[in-house]
């Protein structure tokens, strides 16, 4: 196996994600126009099977089904170009990962081309390093130095940026916002993010004092979760029988503010996952596997080590 | 030659597994865009069809009731657009199996799950991520991204008492040039230090000079005087290693006025000297100042990304035979990781009584013999403040020992 197989598989795999999310996009959009356009269709046909249709009638129905026609070609061209966007990202990404092998006039590989090739792969791990971490500023500035933000999974970690301060502001409306836009995806993943959200959106409407409405909320959300979370949703709904102010350990900690910080680390577990992004950044995997291969004494507890390793590359 | 096979081997893999993905990209390529063009067209048409059909039921008068011939047209028209418009979504539908065949491709030719390898407590607690934002912080500051490092200090919190200083600001300078085709600070760079280059043999000035009158060639006959003139100047005191070199050079002149590039000499206009310029120089600059040519952090990261491969494997392997747990990534990697020559940083010493290698709290001691043992051998081998050499019968002061580095 060679690194290149070993390790770019995010690389590829989060433009194909998101092609993928594209492709679905743009055939409910193609669907919606096309159920229009015939709709129209229908309504013509049965304006002529009945006896004396008026002429004018039709043109005007006829004119309508023309600008039809015409939204659903803009909306197609539209669709259609951004799933050749979505496309071309994967398509760069592999010509920038055959740059690896570049080879010279006299078929040799290069081996210039090949360190410059690494200086930017970890440019690139940095990078997601970086934004895993939430030095945004850091991580754009080095994409923008280093020209690699088309080769990076920017895009997506600022989405998630903003879906990470509204949570931590308490506001549910982006994140759910986010379950929503990616439905169906969740779902094979069943994940509990929006279920989870509902329960602190109801912990918070009794943290208010407002029960009943707690109530309403309850009604209106929880159903669809009864089959997986029943007994969950039971013991939440206990909580409307006690105060804010409980000390029974177990209902202690449904009002506890960490929940939201909580509620953060699975959202972001949940968009890793989405993506296909594995846990741990590439950087810091490859990491460790350098500070063994290199053969530094302890390397894992003494990690202190690369801060001089600088003299002792010399030595 | 080994070597050489497995550089190869390499090669080829890595590039099998980016074409075998990219036929499927390609692919979703071509599809698109045929759609794209099909549904244009076919729209247009269809806009312009009924279009027609609206016009020609305009100018009847008012009141007028629709004949039937119109009215089998409509009907006809009516049956065309909604085929033509169920097909275009239906046609769109079916190229979800070719967008799906890219992931597949991806899933088939790289690994998903390169982190079975680590371990994912290792940078999980604050004092270990401040130290890791540090060894970065340093690594921008010498690679001359001054505005990465100082972004990062803030959003981190790092404290910057770690400066780059000299010798990287000028180095980088220099190397941003190169990156621009400029030669002039190099080469100024290498001129002042040519003694110390010729030293150790390094080829960096020719190689500029060379770039530089390659350069003076490219602006074609009406600048040959001054390659000429210019090879004349400089090319002289390097004739005793670049003979062959200088000759293929002035033969390039042979071929100005019809074109470099249609002659046997047009690999000598490849991009592939540039890239191998900023190569030489970043290596001989280097090795000329005495600090090593990538950052500690790079360094580092790279012999991780050579050993991944070779990690994922064994630990295949070791899951296969159901004994994953003699390799729980605390100790010692368990199998030896060939990073190349130029990785070979240090020897290690093992104690050859305690047979243990050796660490930073039980180090190598040389005894006045010459003898090397570890510390904690010395120690046990004490007796009072006499102690005897295991190997030759010497005896001697614990405290003549001296620690040693290799």
């Amino acid at each position: 196996m060679a690194d290149v197989k070993a390790l770019e598989h995010p690389t590829l795999k989060v433009p194909y994600e998101i092609l993928n999310k594209k492709f679905r996009t743009a055939q409910k959009t193609l669907d919606r126009e096309v159920s229009h356009v015939q709709q129209a269709a229908i309504e013509i046909e049965r304006n002529i099977s009945g006896e004396n249709a008026k002429t004018q009638n039709i043109t005007k129905f006829l004119g309508g089904m023309v600008e039809k026609l015409q939204v659903l070609k803009r909306k197609a061209e539209e669709s259609i170009t951004e799933e050749l966007q979505a496309t071309n990202v994967c398509k760069r990404r592999l010509e920038h990962l055959k740059e690896h092998s570049t080879l010279t006039s006299s078929g040799a590989v290069s081996q210039g081309a090949l360190n410059q090739w690494r200086r930017k792969r970890l440019d690139r791990m940095v990078v997601e390093y970086f934004l895993r971490n939430g030095y945004y500023n850091s991580a754009i500035t080095l994409a923008e130095k280093s020209t690699i933000k088309d080769l990076t999974n920017i895009d997506i970690f600022l989405t998630s940026r903003e879906v990470e301060k509204s949570l931590a502001n308490h506001e549910t409306s982006k994140c759910l916002a986010w379950c929503y836009d990616n439905r169906s995806k969740l779902r094979k993943l069943k994940s509990n993010m929006e279920f989870n959200l509902r329960i602190q959106e109801f912990v918070e409407l009794i943290r208010s004092d407002r029960r009943i409405d707690a109530i309403k909320h309850a009604r209106k959300h929880f159903p669809s979760f009864e089959e997986e979370h029943l007994s969950t949703i039971q013991k939440v709904m206990a909580l409307l029988a006690f105060p804010v102010t409980t000390e029974i350990p177990s209902y202690k900690v449904l009002f506890d503010e960490n929940r939201w910080d909580t509620l953060i680390e699975e959202f972001r577990h949940e968009n890793y996952r989405l993506f296909q992004l594995a846990s741990q950044s590439v950087f810091t995997v490859a990491l460790q596997a350098g500070l063994s291969a290199l053969k530094t004494p302890y390397p894992l507890m003494q990690f202190h080590y690369l801060i001089f390793l600088d003299q002792f590359l010399l030595s | 030659m080994t070597d050489e096979n497995t550089k190869i081997r390499k090669y080829t893999t890595n590039m099998d597994a980016c074409c075998a993905v990219e036929r499927e990209v390609d692919r979703v390529l071509s599809k698109f865009g045929s759609i794209n063009e099909h549904a244009s067209r076919v729209l247009a048409e269809l806009v312009s069809y009924i279009e027609s059909l609206k016009l020609e039921l305009e100018t009847a008068p008012e009141g007028h009731e629709l004949t039937s011939v119109q009215n089998d047209l409509l009907k006809q028209a009516m049956v065309k657009v909604k085929e033509t418009v169920s097909r275009l979504a239906t046609d769109h539908r079916d190229l979800h199996s070719t967008v799906s065949k890219v992931g597949k491709a991806i899933d088939r030719n790289f690994t998903a799950d390169f982190a079975v390898t680590s371990r994912d407590d290792v940078f999980a607690d604050t004092d270990k991520i401040n130290l890791l934002n540090q060894v970065i912080y340093q690594h921008f500051c010498r690679q001359g991204m001054q505005d990465v490092a100082s972004e990062l200090a803030q959003e981190a919190a790092i404290k910057t008492e770690y400066s780059s200083g000299e010798p990287f600001t000028e180095l980088n300078h220099i190397l941003e040039s190169l990156k621009t085709k400029d030669v002039e600070p190099a080469l100024a760079w290498a001129t002042a230090h040519h003694d110390n280059l010729e030293a150790q043999h390094s080829s960096l000035e020719f190689k500029l000079h060379r770039l530089k009158f390659i350069e003076l060639l490219k602006q074609g006959a009406a600048h040959q005087t001054e390659a000429i003139s210019y090879a004349r100047t400089h090319f002289g005191q390097f004739v005793h290693r670049h003979e062959k070199d200088i000759q293929t050079l002035m033969g390039m002149l042979l071929f100005v006025p019809n074109g470099i590039s249609s002659s046997p000499y047009s690999s000598m206009l490849d991009n592939e000297l540039w890239v191998e310029i900023y190569e030489v120089f970043t290596r001989d600059a280097c090795h000329l100042l005495g600090v090593s040519v990538d950052s500690p952090l790079a360094t580092c990261v790279n012999a991780g990304c050579t050993a991944i491969p070779a990690l994922l494997n064994i630990k295949q392997v070791m899951m296969q035979r159901q004994v994953t747990g003699i390799w729980n990534g605390k100790d010692e990697l368990p199998i030896e990781i060939d990073l190349g020559t130029d990785k070979r940083y240090h020897s290690m010493f093992a104690c050859p009584i305690l047979r243990q290698q050796s660490t930073e709290s039980n180090p190598p001691m040389r005894l006045l013999c010459g003898h090397v043992i570890s510390k904690d051998a010395l120690n046990k081998l004490c007796n009072g403040n006499k102690m005897k050499c295991p190997y030759c019968p010497v005896e001697q002061s614990p405290t003549d020992a001296r620690l040693i580095f290799f």
